[in-house]
């Protein structure tokens, strides 16, 4: 099954928020991942299908070659949704 | 959804599950028209809980320097921000408090704020809940925007709290 790892500066607040939303947008698309959240020093060392958050977050994480998803609007499912059909 | 549930299982046993209505107090909501910069806009989000004891003051120092490094990551949707660091930060109780501002503030990046949902959790999960709640009411746009309209405390506090009311936890 796909991982997704929602990912923020200290993996407490807006990553759950996000996570949460990023859920809810998988269920609506009718499709199925495994997500958790956590902060971006261990987002570094864990491995995933694809790693999302704000851009200032995950752009740091641009060099090691991961499948990278920015997400301007933390709280807009219709955003979440383009941005994770093509890839699930 | 899983995990939460085993959350508020754990949290009603240890009696320490806390609601996103429990935590708004009059006291922690503020109404101002303005702040000179985004850091003081976050200085002023955190002042209740300083009053409080609930944060030390390196608390707001360390989500000022966050933000210095990685950027406004902590504005969840445009206009609202969720200024927060770690527990290790200086918490000593899980709280939040609005700020909304009559005059949006701006941020690095561009960005503008007016609703500053200022969050200090003494632990990983203590929040939860409440987030959950406050991620669904930013989720619809027209609730942010009712927010934003009130001009004051109690206005703030009447507003949330109907919109709490109208969550749907299917």
């Amino acid at each position: 099954m796909t991982k997704i790892l929602v990912v923020c500066g200290n993996g407490l607040g807006s990553s759950f928020m996000l996570e949460l939303n990023v859920k809810k947008a998988i269920k609506e698309l009718g499709k199925s991942a495994e997500v958790s959240h956590t902060d971006l020093s261990s987002a570094k060392s864990e491995n995933a299908d694809i790693y999302l958050g704000a851009e200032d977050i995950v752009s740091q994480l641009a060099q090691t070659g991961k499948e990278i998803v920015t997400i301007q609007n933390m709280m807009s499912l219709p955003e979440i949704k383009e941005k994770l059909e093509p890839l699930l | 959804m899983d995990n939460l549930i085993k959350i508020v299982i754990v949290q009603s046993i240890e009696g320490g599950i806390i609601m996103l209505e429990n935590l708004l107090l009059l006291d922690r909501i503020q109404y101002l028209s303005t702040a000179d910069s985004w850091e003081h806009a976050i200085e002023l989000a955190g002042q209740p809980l300083i009053a409080d004891g609930s944060i030390e003051h390196k608390y707001i120092q360390a989500i000022i320097e966050q933000v210095h490094i990685l950027g406004p990551y902590i504005i969840l949707t445009p206009n609202v921000a969720l200024p927060h660091a770690r527990p290790e930060d200086g918490v000593n109780k899980t709280s939040i408090t609005l700020l909304a501002l009559e005059k949006p503030c701006l941020f690095p990046s561009g960005k503008t704020v007016q609703l500053l949902f200022f969050l200090a959790a003494e632990d990983s999960d203590s929040h939860l809940l409440a987030l959950q709640d406050l991620a669904e009411i930013l989720s619809n746009p027209t609730n942010i925007d009712d927010l934003i309209a009130c001009t004051n405390q109690k206005q703030l506090q009447d507003t949330i709290y109907k919109q709490i009311g109208g969550i749907n936890n299917d």
